[in-house]
């Protein structure tokens, strides 16, 4: 039979039963709906739980005094690196990097009303800091601080940290730190705005202050803790980190300096995290897949077997069981292209909505999310995640309708008229 | 009879070696307190793989109970400290007011050192917080010294035991060891040099040697030392710590 004669006799049967097609349909259209969402969310996931771990952990490579590994839990500000300006100048020479980010990590007292608060202190570079950190555009309340602040030195705090504390933009908080000489620092500090990342972690614990009012609370003038290295492909930390290598070398005598890959800190701690996440979500989205196909083979293995008689007429007229399952098979491609469609296109809209929008994880779950997870995930909107989505619907629809049409060709005739399988 | 007898001299020496003991402790305390002490302290601090520190201060101490620190080194100038009995409170050269060190954070390290805050608290004579015995006598640089052991009579004190060398003829600790209570020793103290002041023999140069890390130790040598002079209570107070 010619090829045309059967694609007419698919269209024609696809008009035929309109309730049976807009069934089959619908199928394919909600499971690439679902198929879509759920890879928008995940992916959003992953990449929101990488990006604030490079942003507030490791950097895509973190350069830190060799010493300060060994004694990382008390914080020694007195390992630090020094002359941190020359080192900038040379690493931003090479290829792939993106900025470079001196910060300071430490830990502080606060006394409040004779009650002892330990919180985590950042000092930063607010120039430099905002070409990675969108630090100026999380501040809820007040302002940024200024810097060279001498007549008040000013700080800004957590959201999560200013309700516990009871503190609001103007109040003054005195801090304690051990020094990088190993004295005490003491310092009053005057709070010019309040920040909310939407992470817990940081919201709840942390409160930044310019490198320059560190260098005097802290007593680390041309030091820093640590320089945070930001790359435009995150990829090449591990070659970037040896090439920084090199260069740290011509940095010798008291103090020596190493690149630490993000893939190799805290002993790798960070990278099997991420990537048993990442592995964990992909098998949850398999699962997911397997599920959703579930439903397109079930329907359309139910649509095929409630056809057996026609099947049965069809061959009895002729038509040889592999021209039986071609016009099936078209049947099905033209349903599955029309539900794919249907399914990309709103699953689309779906996604773009969310991804701007977002699902705000904590209210679902009552708390607020830990570790560097934010609190409202935006899935991730991309048209490579439609274009699969799409692709999946037509080929899982289009090559599940074989088996069973495959099956049901090969009955004979009399036995499909009687509708027995 | 003869077994009596043995019995009396034997009771007899142990009421003596008790009564000796605690008249050790008693000499000791008395000779480290004084009315009052003025003094320049020079702290250099040593760690394994790191730069050596040196912090400057000036001391003002009256009785046990009453001490007021400022450092006077560049990089902590302006850091003064205040005791008064138990309490010790802190102000920073940047901060508007002062605060209460309490709690745990009394058994860090002063400024790094190898000196803790309450090592520099502890204001209770020997005999009131340990009971002690002979367990020797050793020469150390060159004098004859009593060996004590003391066991801590409350639970709440820093250093549950310590062996004290006290000098035979000063009685002046010139060797401490401090344990914890699992018997771990985590300090040792030295006394490199001792000086006579107004009748008073004055530890001037101590070394404090922290056993739990390798090569950490500091070494405090006090200058212009003046004892027993009026000391005004106005130096101890929280206002003269925020001035």
């Amino acid at each position: 039979m010619k090829e045309i004669y059967i694609y007419k006799m698919a269209f024609r049967n696809i008009s035929r039963n309109k309730r049976r097609t807009v069934l089959s349909a619908v199928a394919i259209t909600l499971a690439v709906i679902f198929v879509c969402v759920m890879k928008s969310y995940i992916v959003g996931f992953n990449n929101n739980f990488r990006n604030n771990l490079f942003l507030f952990e490791t950097g895509h490579i973190k350069i830190l005094n060799k010493d300060f590994i060994k004694e990382e839990k008390i914080m020694p500000l007195d390992l630090s690196v020094e002359n941190y300006t020359s080192i900038m100048t040379d690493i931003q020479k090479l290829k792939y990097i993106k900025a470079v980010l001196p910060r300071t990590k430490f830990i502080s007292i606060l006394n409040q009303e004779g009650k002892l608060k330990t919180v985590s202190g950042l000092a930063v570079d607010i120039k430099k800091e905002c070409k990675i950190n969108p630090l100026k555009t999380k501040i809820k309340k007040g302002r940024l601080f200024k810097e060279f602040g001498y007549k008040q030195y000013e700080i800004i705090i957590g959201e999560g940290l200013a309700e516990s504390l009871n503190l609001k933009t103007g109040d003054k908080i005195t801090l304690m730190a051990k020094t990088a000489e190993e004295g005490i620092g003491h310092m009053t500090f005057k709070i010019s705005g309040i920040f909310s990342y939407g992470v817990n972690e940081i919201d709840r614990n942390y409160f930044i202050i310019p490198l320059s009012t560190a260098s005097v609370f802290l007593k680390m003038k041309n030091s820093v803790g640590e320089l945070d290295v930001f790359l435009t492909n995150p990829d090449k930390s591990t070659i970037t980190a040896h090439k920084i290598n090199k260069i740290l070398k011509k940095y010798s005598g008291f103090n020596i300096y190493r690149a630490y890959d993000w893939k190799e800190q805290k002993n790798g701690q960070y990278y099997k995290i991420v990537t048993i996440t990442d592995k964990s979500y992909n098998i949850i989205y398999v699962v997911l897949l397997i599920l959703a196909s579930l439903v397109i083979i079930n329907t359309t293995m139910m649509v095929i077997y409630e056809r057996i008689k026609e099947i049965g007429t069809l061959a009895s007229l002729g038509m040889r069981p592999f021209a039986i399952v071609k016009l099936f098979f078209y049947e099905a491609l033209i349903i599955s292209i029309i539900g794919s469609l249907a399914g990309t296109i709103f699953g689309g809209i779906l996604s773009y909505g969310i991804s701007k929008y977002g699902i705000d994880l904590a209210k679902l779950g009552g708390k607020g999310i830990g570790f560097q997870i934010s609190n409202i995930i935006y899935p991730y909107f991309g048209f490579d995640i439609l274009l699969f989505s799409f692709l999946f619907g037509v080929v899982v629809s289009a090559v599940c309708v074989f088996i069973p049409s495959l099956k049901a060709a090969r009955i004979k005739p009399i036995t499909a008229l009687r509708n027995e399988l | 009879m003869k077994k009596i007898f043995i019995l009396i001299i034997i009771l007899f020496a142990k009421i003596s070696t008790a009564e000796t003991t605690e008249a050790i402790l008693k000499k000791i305390d008395s000779n480290m307190r004084y009315k009052s002490i003025k003094y320049t302290g020079i702290m250099e601090i040593n760690k394994h793989h790191r730069r050596k520190k040196i912090k400057t201060f000036t001391a003002i101490i009256k009785g046990t109970d009453k001490a007021f620190i400022e450092f006077i080194n560049p990089e902590d100038r302006g850091t003064k400290f205040l005791k008064l009995g138990d309490e010790l409170w802190i102000k920073g050269a940047f901060a508007e007011q002062a605060d209460k060190i309490s709690g745990h954070l009394l058994k860090n390290s002063l400024m790094g050192s190898d000196f803790s805050y309450e090592d520099t608290m502890e204001n209770e004579s020997l005999n009131t917080l340990y009971k002690s015995k002979i367990i020797g006598e050793e020469k150390i640089n060159n004098h004859m010294c009593y060996k004590l052991e003391l066991t801590a009579k409350k639970k709440k004190i820093s250093y549950p035991k310590l062996i004290i060398w006290a000098d035979k003829e000063k009685y002046i600790i010139l060797k401490e060891q401090f344990f914890a209570l699992s018997g771990l020793l985590l300090k040792e103290m030295s006394v490199l040099k001792v000086k006579k002041i107004n009748n008073k023999y004055i530890p001037v140069k101590i070394k404090m040697e922290n056993k739990q890390r390798k090569n950490s130790y500091t070494i405090l040598k006090m200058k212009n030392i003046s004892v027993n002079q009026k000391i005004s209570d106005r130096v101890f107070s929280k206002r003269n710590l925020e001035k």
